[in-house]
Formats: C-alpha cells, structure tokens, sequence
C-alpha cells in the first residue's frame, strides 16, 4: 500500500514521472474512432479489451527509447548579478548520454518576475552536449535562490514523456537597472548636454588647478601662465575645476508612498537608479559618497567612501532595499545622517515632496539643519495628479477629484515655495529625467561652490 | 539498467497476456449465480435438480423455447428471472403456454411479468416463518419476502397464507402459468426445512409423463444476467470505454506538474491618488460643494496670475475683464461669469447640479487660459 502511496505520489505530484504526450492522446483518440466505427458491424467486450490493451502496451514500448536519470547531465550557466528590466539569457548544457535522438522541454526554477521565455521543442543529438538558452527579463529588484531544472523528453516518436529534475542551487541578485550609471560614466557630459546642463570646468575664484591648456578667446587673462608660455612660445593658461573631496549624503526614502506604480517599475525603483547615478557621478568626481535608506526605521547604511570601487559597496547594500507599507521618518533618518555625517555635505533627499511637506513641524529642524548642511528634496512628479488637474470634469465625482487635486497643487507649489525661501529648495522631476536632475542639481551646486 | 528495466516491462506484457487470455478463455466463473441448477453452493438449486433427474425426465435449457416446440405437455421451471425488457422474449414464453405446456416462475417479486401484479405487506417485514396452507393441509414455511401476489377472477390460488396467496395458477391458452413467491424454498440450503418439499410438489404439477425443462436462459445469455450491457447499442459502449481510458489519459496528462510550485504575487500595487480619491468621498459624503468651488477658482486664480500676471488680491470682476480679448470667451460672457462667480463664492452652499454647471464653467475658461500659453 505504501509503495503503490509513493509511486501515485510520483505519478502526479512529484518532480519525477512519466506522462503521456499529446501525440499518444490524438493517436488513442483516432483508434477510438476506429474501434466505434468497427463496432458497428463487430463487437465483443474481450476483443474491446484486448484490442485497448495491445494498444497501450504497444505504445509502452516507446518508454525504452527514453533516457535515465543517469543518462542526461544538465548544468545551467546564468549570471549571478542581473540588472533589472534588462533582458540577459541563461544559457542550459545538456549532455545527452542515451543511444537515442530526444526532444526536449524544460523549465527553469527562475521567479515567475523574471518573465522567463522557456523553449519547447528542442531536439537533443544523442551522445553529444546541447546548449539551450532562454531569455529572462528581471522585473523586481531582490536576491533569489535558483535550485531545480526540470526536463521533460520524449523519443522521436513522442508517445510517452518523461519527467526528469536536476538539481543546481545557485543565488542570483536582481540589482537596480545600471543603464543611466553607464550612459554617465561613459561621457558625462554627452549625458549631462543631453538634459541641458553643462560640467563647469573653467572657473574663476576659489578652486583646484586642474591643467594647463592653450589659451582661448575669452579666457580670463589673468589665469594666464606666464611661466608655460614662455617655456613653450605661447599662450598657455591654467584650468581650475571646483575641489574635489566634498562629502555627499544620499538618502533614500522606502516608505508608503515611494510605492507608488509608475510606467516601469515604482518611485522606489526610479529613486535607487538616480542615487545610484549620483553617486557615481560624485564618486567619478572624487567625493566622498554615504548612502542612507530609510522608512520608518533605517533599513541600510553605507557609510562615506571614495573612489569608483565605492559604487559597488553601495549597490551590494542597498540593491535589495524594498517598500516598507509604512509612513517614513524623516526625522529619524536626518538625525542619523547627521550623527554619521559630521562634517558639511549635502543631503539629497530622494523622497516624495508630497508626504514630506506634509510633515510641518519639521520646518524649523530643517532650519537648524540648514546651517550646517546643504539640504535638498528631490521627488517624481506626480503623473496622475497633472492628469486629474486637466480633466474636464462629466459627473460630480470627477469635479470633486480635480477640485481636491488643484487644491493639492496649490498648497503643494506654495509650501515648496516657503521652503525654499528658508533655503531648503525641492524639486520635482518626471520618473525618466530624474537621474539627471539629480546629476544636474550636484554639479549645479559643486559649480557654484555651495558645498 | 536499461536491460533490466526493459526486461521488467516484458514480463508485465507476458502476465497481461496471459490474464487476458485467462480471462478470455475460461467460461466457469468462480462464483455461482443463485438458484442456478449446478450449482452445489447454498444459494444453488442442485439438490432439487439432482432429485427431479432421477425420478422424472429432465432437461437444461439456455434457450428460448422455439417456436416449433415438438414436445407438448412440458413444465419449464424459471427460477428468479430477471424482468424481461424485450417482448419478444416475454411472447415466446406466452406461444410456447398457448401450445399447451406448462410454465412455472419462482421470483421474489414478480409484480410486471406476464401482467401479474403483488402487493407488499408490511407486517410480513418482521417475519421469518408462517403457516402456508394449500388445498388439503397446511405446513410451516420460512418467509422471506414481504410481497404477495394480486389475485385475478380466474386465477386458482394453489399455496396462500393469512396475508395472501404465495402461488396461483392461471390458464393461458391451453397451457398454464403457476407463479410462486419465494424461490429460495428450492435452494439447497432451505429445500430440506420445515415444510418447504411438500409445498414445492403442491405447487408444481409433476407427472412422470411430463418432460421437465429447466430454463437456464437468463443465466447464460446477455438478456439475462448481462442485460445492463445491451441498454444500449455496442457503440456506446466502445464510446463510453475507450472514453474512460481517454479521460484518464487526459487526466494524466494536464494534471502532472511541470515547473516549481509557483506562490501567486503579492498584492502590491499602490497609486498616487490614493489620497485624493479618498478626500473627494469624503467631500462628496459631506456634500462639501463650495469649498470644492472655491479650489476650482483658486486654481484658475492661480493659471490667470502665471499667464497674465493679474495678482491674487484683484476682484473676479477686475481679474476677468483684464484678460478681455485674450480668450475665447466673449467679454459680455466673461462679465456675467465674473459678476456670478463673485455672489457664488460669497453664498454658504451649493446644489449639486450648480455645481456640476460651475465646474464646467470654470473648467472652460481654465482650458481657454491655459491654451494661450
């Protein structure tokens, strides 16, 4: 009874097991019609039964054609760092042992958020490796655990399938989406023209000698060097670039409201890549960068660093911070970056302007905070609420959102106004500009020599 | 490995064919049927049989009797036969009574075969035994059944007790038809108890001239015991078999898993106005239509001051007649909204309809502002 339980439970439930194809059913379903077309002249139950019979035995024979466990080695060769919302391939060796030509199918043990495309029929040459890939498309940043490959293969004449599993446990991270990093990191100013602003690199007053360079119209003459020129026959002059080595505090805000859906991916999402492009920019740049997340508590600390290799320690911290269903403290996570952060640097919030403007009291904190260092909001505008303010109003209800949502815009434009006056600017940027805002806003202030 | 497995999958087709075979060859069936004459199991009737075989002439029958019946004066004895569904059988019975002989049924209930009817008496539920009387005396008889038989005007009751008769005797033609309740009195196990042979040879009429038959029919052909077979036409049946074993196949093959168990997503989709769709139930609950309106025009306060510079402080009168010309609306038009709007936002409330009217209004012009930009 126990052996007839386990064999039942491998029939259809376990990972292993042998199953009929869709062949052998068409095939089962023309010798019926067959056989009711025979009974109509002949018929008899033991010829009904021993016809049936003969027939599944026959087709039984087809299952020695088919490999064993031992037969078939399978080994998957997948990165172990993907990037979110970029299409990669996981590539599969199997190595066929059998003396038999197979088709196979296979699934992968994948998250169903990698959007796997799985191929269905390959054909698998005896005695010989195949390589199959399939593509995965990561939609939700986290880390994952890989484990079983499960195959199914069938003879060339595919009546019966079997069902077999492999078993290769592998971790797999989903980091956040790298693209807007690279594109910076590949020509920062390409990417920054491309929005609209410019690297400053000549600068008078207060700077850093960075090179000497032919002297052009329009040049400062009094940077001229008079020394080089005289060297070298002509006109050189110095280049300054604003200092290096300034402290950059990035915090990111997981709480309620940065879950909310956007086309690709949700504000969190959005936030991290444009922190992430950030920090190069500022680590590309020689800043000292430290990352904060946070939302009711603080979820995970990076402290200051320098230099390119930076950048990976954050990614490994925060790549899987996710959405807290809670209301975030922006107290607590500026108190915290104040202790860590003991000297002068800026603080840019990447937050929703609507939940923190909301928050009053802190008004006179920030003030305080203010002093010391420089403070910045950086949020996503909101896209539904631009479409609620121009609708055209057909039912009560309709004119009662758009009346709370104008209301909402004005209340919001004039305390993002009263806080800028303290000297507390917020920004709001559409979800695909926000990296480079966020850029825009660090070189804008290195430029002007704020920090 | 593969050797071995194949060699296992050999010997499973050898012991397949050879139970097919077995089962296809071999008629005996293990198990008897009631009341069958060769049978030696409680239930048969082979002491009866061996009895009536020795002292009388007797033959077996599987057969329907013919209709070119040579033997006249014959008794076929019918033990417990099934209802017969098809009336051919049930009329040949009738010619061959018609001929002349004599056709004797002992069934359980026989109420619907050859127009007999039974009554079911609920006392006879809790009892064993009674007191069956027939022409001359009367003997004690085991009961097992809670039936019996109507009587008819010409019937001859041939057994009866207190609650009616047990066998009766009808002509038809020149022939006779006895219908007896209780077949199990025949059996080996009850043949030899209380009373039970003489009430058998009160019942029937056994001469040693006649020729007794014992009609076996329904045991051996597929109207009789294997009727529920023939309900139907053979196709059904190859339809409904070859069904089954589709179904299960079927069954197999979309009910075996392929892949990981997958855990449904989490619910986790939020959007950004939340927070407004849950204001504006609330204002519409409150029917809070004039502050609505009065967001309406700080809104469209707001875009004139971006677009034209007019300042908040103004009047709608002052503000509307400013950007005379520079909208679509004529001025006289704008004069009346202005000179509306002023009283409107200085009332305590709003109907819903006015309302729905001035959102559009303001709706209009906010368009027409925004649209010269």
């Amino acid at each position: 009874m126990k052996s007839f339980k386990s064999w039942w439970d491998r029939l259809l439930f376990r990972d292993k097991g042998i199953l009929p194809t869709k062949r052998l059913l068409y095939l089962f379903s023309l010798f019926t019609v067959v056989v009711f077309l025979i009974s109509f002249w002949l018929f008899s139950w033991i010829w009904l039964i021993v016809i049936t019979l003969l027939g599944i035995v026959f087709s039984l024979l087809d299952i020695f054609q088919l490999p064993n466990k031992k037969e078939m080695a399978v080994f998957r060769d997948i990165p172990n760092e993907l990037e979110r919302y970029q299409e990669q391939d996981v590539l599969i060796h199997i190595h066929n042992e059998s003396t038999y030509d197979l088709y196979i199918r296979l699934k992968d043990n994948v998250p169903p958020s990698f959007q796997a495309v799985y191929p269905c029929q390959h054909r698998l040459k005896k005695r010989a490796v195949t390589k199959i890939s399939y593509p995965i498309f990561p939609q939700v940043r986290g880390k994952y655990f890989v484990q079983n490959i499960y195959i199914r293969v069938k003879s060339i004449l595919g009546l019966w399938e079997k069902q077999i599993t492999f078993s290769q446990s592998e971790e797999i991270k989903v980091i956040p989406n790298l693209s807007e990093t690279k594109r910076y990191l590949e020509n920062a100013q390409q990417y920054l023209l491309h929005e609209g602003m410019k690297i400053r690199k000549m600068r008078s007053g207060p700077g850093e000698f960075a090179k000497v360079r032919h002297y052009a119209v329009g040049d400062d003459p009094r940077k001229i060097n008079w020394r080089q020129s005289a060297k070298l026959q002509e006109v050189m002059t110095n280049e300054f670039e604003p200092e290096h080595g300034k402290y950059i505090t990035i915090l990111i805000d997981c709480g309620r409201m940065m879950g909310v859906e956007l086309e690709d991916g949700n504000r969190l999402e959005k936030s991290v890549e444009a922190a992430l492009t950030v920090a190069a920019a500022a680590l590309d740049n020689g800043d000292y960068v430290s990352v904060i997340a946070f939302s009711k508590d603080i979820q995970a600390v990076v402290p200051a660093g320098k230099g390119l290799e930076h950048l990976q320690t954050i990614l490994q911290t925060i790549y899987a911070v996710q959405v807290n269903p809670q209301e975030s403290n922006y107290a607590l996570a500026i108190q915290y970056a104040q202790s860590m952060q003991k000297k002068r640097s800026m603080l840019l919030l990447f937050s929703d302007v609507q939940t923190f403007i909301h928050e009053d009291y802190h008004l006179h904190y920030m003030q305080k905070l203010r002093r010391k260092h420089l403070f910045f909001v950086i949020g996503i505008q909101d896209s539904l609420l631009q479409k609620k303010l121009e609708i055209s109003p057909s039912s009560v209800s309709e004119a009662m959102e758009k009346s709370l949502a104008q209301k909402q815009y004005l209340q919001q434009k004039e305390t993002m106004l009263k806080w800028q006056k303290h000297g507390l600017p917020m920004l709001e940027a559409p979800a695909e500009q926000l990296a480079a805002t966020a850029v825009s806003q660090y070189i804008n202030t290195l430029n002007r020599g704020l920090l | 490995m593969l050797h071995r497995s194949s060699n296992k999958i050999g010997i499973a087709f050898v012991l397949i064919l050879v139970a097919v075979s077995y089962f296809s060859t071999s008629q005996t069936p293990e198990e008897y049927p009631a009341y069958l004459s060769a049978s030696p199991s409680p239930t048969g009737t082979k002491a009866f049989y061996t009895y009536l075989d020795k002292e009388y002439q007797v033959t077996k029958e599987t057969s329907l009797p013919s209709d070119i019946t040579e033997k006249q004066n014959t008794i076929r004895l019918l033990l417990n036969p099934p209802l017969f569904t098809d009336q051919s059988i049930q009329k040949s019975y009738i010619d061959y009574m018609k001929d002349g002989n004599t056709l004797a049924i002992w069934k359980n209930n026989p109420d619907g075969l050859f127009n007999i009817q039974s009554d079911y008496v609920e006392e006879l539920v809790n009892i064993d035994q009674t007191t069956v009387e027939t022409d001359s005396s009367s003997y004690q008889a085991l009961s097992s059944i809670p039936v019996r038989i109507q009587m008819e005007n010409e019937d001859h009751v041939l057994l009866k007790d207190e609650y009616g008769p047990i066998a009766i005797e009808r002509s038809i033609g020149d022939g006779k038809l006895i219908v007896a309740l209780e077949p199990d009195w025949l059996t080996n196990d009850w043949i030899t108890k209380e009373g039970h042979v003489a009430l058998i040879f009160n019942t029937l009429p056994l001469d040693h001239e006649k020729h007794i038959i014992f009609d076996e029919y329904s045991y051996y052909t597929q109207e009789g015991l294997q009727a529920q077979f023939n309900l139907y036409p053979n196709w059904a049946y190859v339809l409904l078999f070859e069904g089954i074993l589709l179904t299960i196949l079927w069954l197999w093959y979309s009910g075996k898993r392929f892949g990981a168990i997958i855990q449904p997503r989490d619910e986790m989709v939020r959007f950004s106005d939340e927070r407004l769709k849950a204001l504006s139930n609330w204002y519409l609950k409150g029917k809070n239509y004039h502050a609505s309106i009065q967001y309406q025009a700080d809104y469209l306060k707001d875009r004139i001051k971006e677009q034209y510079g007019i300042p908040y402080h103004k009047s709608w009168i002052e503000r509307l007649s400013a950007i005379e010309n520079k909208v679509t609306s004529s001025n006289h038009e704008l004069r009346q909204v202005a000179e509306e709007l002023e009283t409107l936002l200085h009332r305590d409330s709003l109907l819903k309809q006015e309302y729905l009217i001035w959102s559009k209004r303001l709706d209009r012009l906010q368009k027409e502002v925004e649209s010269h930009e």
